[in-house]
């Protein structure tokens, strides 16, 4: 054969690796492209639906009526785009060989955008991740790559998706491997790493180099400080198993209504938010903006606390109620006011030897993040990667692992795949916690 | 049944039942197709990185707009006095638009008025992170340390803001901001480096008398009394009526003991204060009964200082006879009389050292008087003034 005299199959192969290379860094682009344009998108239609400054009337009506829609378009059209996104990636990882129908991603943007943007306490990172998983599925599907490649650049698009959603490119890879594969061993690191860095260049050249937060300085005061972030990895622990034991338990509860009920589950989430919205505005959506203003001191101790227990309530009922959206930051959201309360608090009782609020609400933020969604690696690279400061470290790891520890023992099995397990389905044993 | 060893597509050879001929044949066609459909995924990445981008400087620009709403909102809930509402109006338009650093300096302000210190801290120090010689953020910080009680923070805030950066219309205001330092500096105690600040301010003043004098008070609460005529002097030339020039310069010739010339400023003064005329008066009696003045002759000297005691002499014996124990100021007039006889011509030519004593012991004899007793004359003080500048001399 001709061909075959031209290039023998091992310099094909090579140049297959060498285009698999390409396909990754194309993807990475793509991906990085979706995500901020997810969202820009939420940012518009959240802009549109309320406004500079809502009426209490608008605040309530609007999360009604487009749950209403919402609910329409998931059960008619995108059934499998509902929650987060994060387990359902890691099912078609590991169960489905990475195939994931274009119906999905193009889904998901829409009814997540409408979802957060109608103001259900809800994050974007978990759908950016099911998005960004989709849309490289879809390539590899395109392209007619192997089986294998095509699972292989699930996990590609993911990290992706995640460094330009978060602005964090490394911890995007942890989480890729953490929490999608499972397995920190994983010999897609190099395409993660490249997909990750592709995306988040194309992140920073449209919306700048600018962080997520405006983190403060952080300083450990005294070492006996380490005993009050051991006291906030307990807490965290605490507040991560009593979130994730009522998302599940009240998710179980939509279940169990009739299925033609499920069509308007949303609304009926919607309602609560509504009210929510009307009394404390500060759950409306991902709530960036109030982490940002824990995160610099702007908090006194009574809304830091308001704010812990009304996120929980809001950001369980937006998912159990079946909308689009994830858990990632909320999770980010409650550990920070969480951590900033517990941060008020002992620097009244000791303000010596105790930092600013703000560092407890930096390490809450860490802290819940591993309770919840028990990353704990991901959530240790990722406050890293915000403050770019070592000093933050051993806190971190501190109150990460006890908040790990403690989630672990009194709620086993991790959030995400709970919440399969309610949709009945049980990814392999090697991938469990 | 048979296998057969040849590819039933091309004819050639079987390799544990697979035609390497073929594989490569497929893979070489899968490669040349994934390369034009990577060339299209990459014209697809550029269209949507324009259109992202596009869509980002839209949501920049609402942003943008939100921003100076809520700006305008804290602004006027901040005139209104309503500080919470100020606040909350500045955290949404610092958050909706993060690259201003006038909203962040506005809530910073808004935070401090509503008692929220460390809160304000706080975002000045995230805002001095990005640029730490920010005149104005470190301004904010070094009046937040004061109020703090923080001052070795505050001084260093102070000379970061001091010596930040300023455009040049803003150069008023960094004198202003060292005359606070100044001010700072001496309600802590610390001449010396106001004293060095005070320096450097007098090299950046106008020629504006209200400046002048404002440096010139400052010299005085430094102790520099010298360089505080000089400023009331500068300020004098140009506004040669200016009251306050006026009455600050008699004071601090006053200080420097030039007298005569400290009579001369208070009697320029149209319509001098109670305080002025005292001083006045005050430095009229020095002049008259001070034995220690320079290009006095001897008998000048004695007949001062007679005259002093004459005037102690009478004084006691005044107050001894108003006051209900009749005698008790006896000895202290008897030993007034005896130092008198002592001081003669001759004793002062031949011992110099006799016009000190003498002018500590006529001071002593005023200190002595009861409470009781009339209070302190005008006369009383210039001569508890001399005996005390005196003394301030010899030391």
């Amino acid at each position: 054969m001709k061909v075959g005299r031209l290039l023998t199959t091992q310099q094909l192969r090579l140049r297959e690796n060498q285009l698999f290379l390409a396909v990754t860094i194309a993807v990475g682009v793509l991906c990085g492209l979706s995500a901020v344009l997810f969202t820009l998108a939420i940012e518009r239609v959240t802009h549109l639906f309320f406004g500079v400054s809502p009426s209490a009337l608008r605040s309530f009506l609007v999360p009604v009526g487009v749950s209403l829609l919402t609910g329409y378009l998931l059960v008619r059209f995108f059934s499998d785009v509902r929650g987060s996104g994060v387990p359902q990636t890691k099912a078609a990882f590991h169960l489905h060989g990475g195939i994931i129908p274009w119906r999905v991603p193009v889904g998901k943007f829409l009814t997540a955008v409408l979802c957060i943007g109608s103001g259900h306490s809800i994050g974007r990172e978990g759908p950016s991740v099911q998005i960004g998983a989709g849309i490289a599925s879809g390539i590899g599907q395109y392209l007619r790559l192997s089986p294998a490649r095509t699972k292989e650049l699930v996990p590609v698009g993911a990290a992706a998706a995640l460094s330009a959603a978060f602005n964090t490119p490394v911890a995007a890879v942890i989480f890729a491997l953490e929490e999608i594969i499972g397995d920190m061993n994983a010999s897609l690191l190099g395409s993660t790493v490249i997909a990750s860095v592709s995306a988040v260049i194309v992140e920073r050249a449209i919306l700048g180099n600018e962080p997520l937060f405006r983190v403060p300085a952080f300083q450990l005061v005294h070492p006996a400080e380490l005993i009050a972030y051991a006291a906030l990895g307990i807490a965290g622990g605490l507040i991560s198993v009593l979130f994730a034991r009522g998302l599940l338990r009240l998710r179980a509860f939509f279940q169990q209504m009739p299925p033609r009920t499920r069509v308007f589950q949303p609304a009926i989430g919607g309602v609560f938010i509504g009210l929510f919205l009307i009394f404390v505005p500060q759950v409306r959506g991902v709530g960036y903006e109030y982490v940002d203003q824990a995160l610099n001191g702007g908090m006194i101790l009574r809304t830091l606390i308001l704010l812990t227990v009304f996120k929980m309530l809001a950001t369980a009922i937006s998912y159990a109620s079946g909308n689009a959206g994830g858990i990632f930051a909320p999770s980010l959201f409650i550990g920070a006011m969480a951590g900033g309360a517990i941060g008020v608090a002992v620097h009244q009782i000791a303000p010596l030897t105790t930092g600013d609020p703000a560092a407890y609400a930096l390490v809450g933020m860490g802290t819940l993040f591993a309770g919840i969604i028990r990353a704990p690696m991901t959530s240790v690279f990722m406050i890293f990667e915000l403050t770019q400061d070592y000093q933050i470290i051993v806190p971190l790891m501190v109150a990460n692992t006890l908040s790990f520890v403690i989630s672990r023992r009194y709620q086993p099995t991790p959030i995400y795949h709970a919440l399969l397990q309610q949709d009945h389905i049980n990814l392999p044993s090697t991938v469990r916690d | 049944m048979s296998t057969t060893n040849v590819c039933e597509q091309c004819g050639g050879p079987l390799l544990n039942g697979s035609c390497t001929a073929c594989d490569s044949l497929l893979l070489y066609r899968f490669i040349h197709r994934e390369l034009l459909v990577l060339a299209l995924l990459s014209g697809l990445a550029v269209l949507v990185f324009i259109g992202t981008r596009a869509a980002a400087a839209a949501n920049r620009e609402m942003r943008e707009r939100n921003a100076s709403f809520w700006y305008a909102q804290a602004q006027e809930a901040l005139a209104a006095g309503a500080t919470a509402a100020a606040v909350t109006s500045f955290q949404h338009a610092s958050t909706a638009d993060r690259e201003n650093r006038e909203y962040r300096l506005g809530l910073a302000r808004a935070l401090t008025q509503n008692q929220q210190v460390d809160a304000a801290r706080q975002v000045l120090l995230v805002l001095r992170q990005s640029q730490p010689e920010d005149a104005a953020v470190n301004t904010q910080l070094a009046r937040l340390e004061v109020r703090r009680s923080e001052l070795q923070s505050a001084l260093g805030y102070y000379q970061s803001a001091i010596y930040g950066r300023w455009s040049p219309q803003q150069l008023t205001q960094r004198r202003q901001l060292r005359v606070e330092l100044i001010r700072f500096l001496l309600a802590n105690g610390q001449r010396a480096r106001a004293l060095s600040e005070l320096l450097v301010l007098s090299d950046e003043l106008p020629r504006d008398a209200r400046i002048q004098i404002e440096a010139a008070h400052l010299y005085q609460g430094a102790g520099d009394a010298r360089r505080a005529l000089n400023h009331f002097l500068t300020a004098l030339e140009m506004e040669p009526t200016n009251a306050e020039a006026l009455a600050g310069a008699g004071r601090t010739a006053f200080e420097l003991g030039d007298y005569a010339r400290a009579i001369s400023y208070f009697d320029q003064l149209r319509e001098p204060g109670i305080e002025e005329q005292l001083q006045r008066n005050l430095a009229a009696d020095v002049l008259l009964l001070d034995p220690t003045l320079p290009r006095l002759t001897a008998q000048q000297r004695q007949a001062r200082l007679q005259a002093g005691l004459r005037y102690v002499i009478r004084r006691l014996e005044t107050c001894d006879a108003e006051s209900a124990g009749m005698g008790s100021l006896e000895p202290q007039a008897l030993a007034a009389r005896q130092l008198g006889r002592t001081i003669t011509i001759e004793a002062i030519r031949r011992s110099p050292d006799l016009i000190e004593a003498a002018v500590e012991r006529i001071a002593a004899f005023v200190s002595d008087l009861p409470a009781k007793c009339e209070p302190l004359t005008i006369r009383d003080r210039a001569l508890q003034h001399i005996a005390a500048r005196q003394a301030a001399a010899v030391q």
